[in-house]
């Protein structure tokens, strides 16, 4: 009885130690980075879509390796109709399972969703998908998305995790956080515009900028434009809390303003949905850091003027940017959606579904810019 | 099989309080935020949702009272007294079915979710058949070992929940939460059974009282268990809110899941949904487990004779044949929703008929007495 025990019972062991789904860390390969482009002579609709596959063993520099270590990455790229369908074909070129549990970026070619497709449909694979992450941060490349995977960067080993960090880095010097790829759920499903990284390629040995933001239209999905330089600043100065620089003509010469923190509120003034009147209150405390002029700022006199130059610097690029999105755009991105639908939801029932199509009530709104300028050092020296 | 005899196979009250979390948080924690904030505003959810828990502390309360007035007793022997023994033979038999169904259930959804986040290519029908063995093996022995095993995880349910909640916090908007009370009066009406079902399964407690040592002050206590997961479920669901916002916690499949997987980059840790998935597989396994306990229960409460093992091993096939029956995910969810208003239906049936008799014969007994 014993041994018919252990006979029937022993060999069931052996299934302890099988697993359908065993899949070995080193067959893995990692997905870092995305590049999508359109395919040249595009009868089919087809898209091209590249992976930045991690090396692992790359990744690590040995001390002794004085010949530069070996690459850390490599790119694959092919071509289909749907992203899903590129993956697989991918996969055929692949020793590894491609997993997207790690994927950071996502850039896609502005050509891709000047006109032919809707950035949604581009990227639902990436939020439907259950192994994939919300924190993906999407970019638009001008130009051709996958160069920029190309780049060489000096301080890390990935081109892709450069670009992410460029991307982090800038937000964060404003005080914002990029879109990730969770945040835009809420942009697709409502209908809402939103904005981008805008990223450029450049001459410089990384080859690689931050240009400014491309806007998106909610409705149609498609990109209405960028914003750069000023505009962005303009753009920054909107947002509820950001930093800032502000660089003041001032008699001809230059001074330079840092906004550490910087605070904006909106308020609307009116209550008829057909003509809505918004405020801006902008509360700018900044540093003088940088002046040209040899005026003895210590003297309370002097800034003043200074202090009214600064005020109308950053009413400029503020107005630029607002009308350049309510006229050339029409996409509203500066959250008075957001801020009607929390706040005024009453108003927002109402104008819901001409906000920034249609009718265009974001086009038609007023908005006034309150500014409220202090200074709160002139530096270290006079 | 050998188990370890507990001194007297009673229960106390801090395991009756719970034995209530153990049995109502189940699989629907995963998916309540999103059938909640799908059909309502920003954060309003959290009325339904506490109107949900008044409702089930309530029925927690009458369940308890009433277990509690005839104690030692045994549904089958309380119900036959009061309602006639072929009543409490029917009665007992669909709660038998109910819990089976349960059992089924919560395996089904457990390889259902376990497809769609860890294996692509194990059978469902491996996941289910392991996971009604480990479910067995708890039946299996001794009671009060269960309940051990339950408190125990509700503890790291509550701490790996504020854990949660607290590594969260950065990534909350609170802005989200707005605007207030913006959802209309029909869509709360429309929203609110989904939220009473959310809390369905403190029918247990009709058949687990009888174990307690001290019946009277057992009904406060499983009443706070209700009212704790009335808490738990309300702070879930508006840091669901908070951090994901009520558009994307409307739209994906399992908000929890995804609230977890934001919060990322914990010390060498990059991605710790892994780890809550554990914790929520427990829960589920703990919902499980008392289900099955409570179907072999019945049966040996009618026939007292009979060996718990026996019917334990014997109910295995059926409830696994049930498990395997729904296919897909709508499938699983239709089942869910079967058995949450079976449940509501039963326990109400069965509580008003208790209820009435009761009253009924107080008033007789009182007569007869003067």
């Amino acid at each position: 009885m014993r041994y018919l025990f252990f006979l029937f019972f022993v060999p069931l062991l052996l299934l302890l130690a099988g697993c359908w789904d065993s899949l070995e860390i080193e067959n893995r390969a990692f997905v870092s980075g995305v590049a999508i482009d359109p395919v040249k002579d595009n009868g089919d609709k087809n898209l091209k879509m590249m992976t930045q596959v991690v090396i692992p063993n790359g990744l690590v520099s040995l001390p002794n390796n004085s010949s530069g270590g070996e690459k850390s990455f490599r790119n694959v790229s092919s071509i289909g109709k749907t992203i899903f369908e590129v993956k697989s074909s991918i996969e055929e070129k692949e020793d590894g399972d491609l997993d997207n549990s790690h994927i950071e970026i996502v850039i896609i070619s502005d050509e891709l969703v000047k006109s032919e497709y809707k950035i949604s449909d581009i990227i639902d694979v990436f939020m439907r998908e259950s192994r994939m992450n919300r924190d993906i941060i999407l970019a638009v490349a001008n130009g051709s998305s996958e160069e920029l995977l190309n780049i060489d960067p000096e301080n890390v080993k990935l081109p892709s995790q450069y670009i992410t960090e460029l991307i982090k880095s800038n937000y964060k010097l404003a005080d914002l956080e990029p879109e990730t790829a969770g945040d835009m759920q809420y942009f697709f499903i409502k209908n809402r515009g939103y904005y981008l990284p805008y990223l450029e390629n450049t001459p410089s040995t990384t080859g690689i900028q931050l240009g400014g933001v491309a806007v998106f239209k909610g409705e149609n999905g498609k990109m209405a434009g960028i914003l750069k330089g000023d505009e962005i600043t303009g753009l920054a100065l909107t947002r509820p809390s950001f930093s800032e620089t502000l660089i003041v003509d001032h008699n001809g010469q230059k001074a330079s303003f840092t906004i550490p923190d910087g605070r904006t509120e909106i308020k609307l003034l009116n209550n008829d949905p057909e003509n809505l009147h918004f405020q801006f209150d902008v509360f700018l405390t900044g540093e003088l850091v940088e002046a040209s002029e040899g005026l003895d700022f210590i003297k309370e006199e002097n800034i003043e003027n200074l202090k009214k130059q600064f005020r109308l610097e950053a009413e400029k690029v503020m107005s630029k940017t607002i009308s350049k999105l309510q006229n050339d755009y029409g996409v509203d991105i500066l959250e008075f959606h957001e801020f009607l639908f929390r706040k005024h939801p009453d108003i927002w029932k109402q104008v819901e579904n001409n906000w920034d199509s249609g009718k265009n009530y974001f086009s038609d709104a007023d908005v006034t810019l309150n500014i409220d300028v202090m200074i709160r050092e002139p530096g270290n020296t006079n | 099989m050998r188990t370890v005899g507990y001194a007297d196979g009673k229960i106390s009250n801090i395991t009756i309080l719970t034995i209530v979390p153990s049995i109502v948080i189940a699989v629907g924690i995963l998916t309540y935020p999103r059938t909640l904030a799908s059909q309502t505003e920003g954060a309003d959810g959290w009325i339904t949702l506490l109107i949900g828990g008044a409702v089930c502390a309530c029925s927690t309360f009458l369940i308890a009272k009433i277990a509690s007035l005839f104690p030692g007793q045994s549904f089958y022997t309380y119900t036959s007294s009061m309602l006639t023994k072929p009543i409490a033979i029917l009665l007992s038999m669909l709660f038998f079915l109910l819990t089976i169904t349960i059992v089924s259930y919560e395996t089904a959804f457990i390889a259902n979710i376990s497809h769609h986040y860890l294996f692509e290519k194990t059978p469902s029908e491996a996941i289910n058949l392991a996971f009604l063995f480990v479910v067995l093996y708890a039946v299996c022995g001794e009671r009060v070992a269960i309940f051990r095993t339950g408190f125990g995880i509700i503890v790291l349910t509550a701490v790996a929940t504020i854990v949660l909640v607290i590594t969260a916090l950065p990534s909350a908007d609170w802005n989200r939460m707005l605007p207030t009370f913006t959802t209309d009066f029909k869509s709360y009406l429309g929203e609110l059974p989904n939220s009473i079902l959310s809390y369905s399964g403190v029918f247990v407690l009709f058949f687990y009282m009888k174990l307690t040592r001290t019946p009277s002050k057992s009904v406060k206590s499983a009443v706070i268990g209700a009212i704790a997961v009335t808490g738990f479920y309300i702070t879930v669901y508006l840091m669901c809110i908070a951090v994901l916002g009520n558009v994307s916690t409307a739209n994906t499949v399992y908000p929890l899941v995804e609230l977890a997987n934001m919060v990322r980059s914990i010390g060498f840790l990059d991605r710790i949904e892994s780890l809550y998935f554990v914790i929520w597989i427990t829960t589920v396994f703990m919902t499980t487990v008392i289900a099955y306990d409570i179907s072999v229960l019945i049966i040996t409460d009618i026939f007292p004779k009979a060996n718990k093992i026996f019917i334990a091993f014997c109910l295995l096939p059926f409830v696994y044949f049930i498990s395997l029956l729904p296919t897909d995910y709508y499938q699983v969810s239709d089942l869910g929703m079967i058995i949450g208003y079976a449940a509501k239906c039963l326990t109400i049936i069965t509580l008003v008929f208790l209820w009435i008799m009761y009253w009924g014969k107080g008033r007789k007994g009182k007569r007869g007495k003067s």
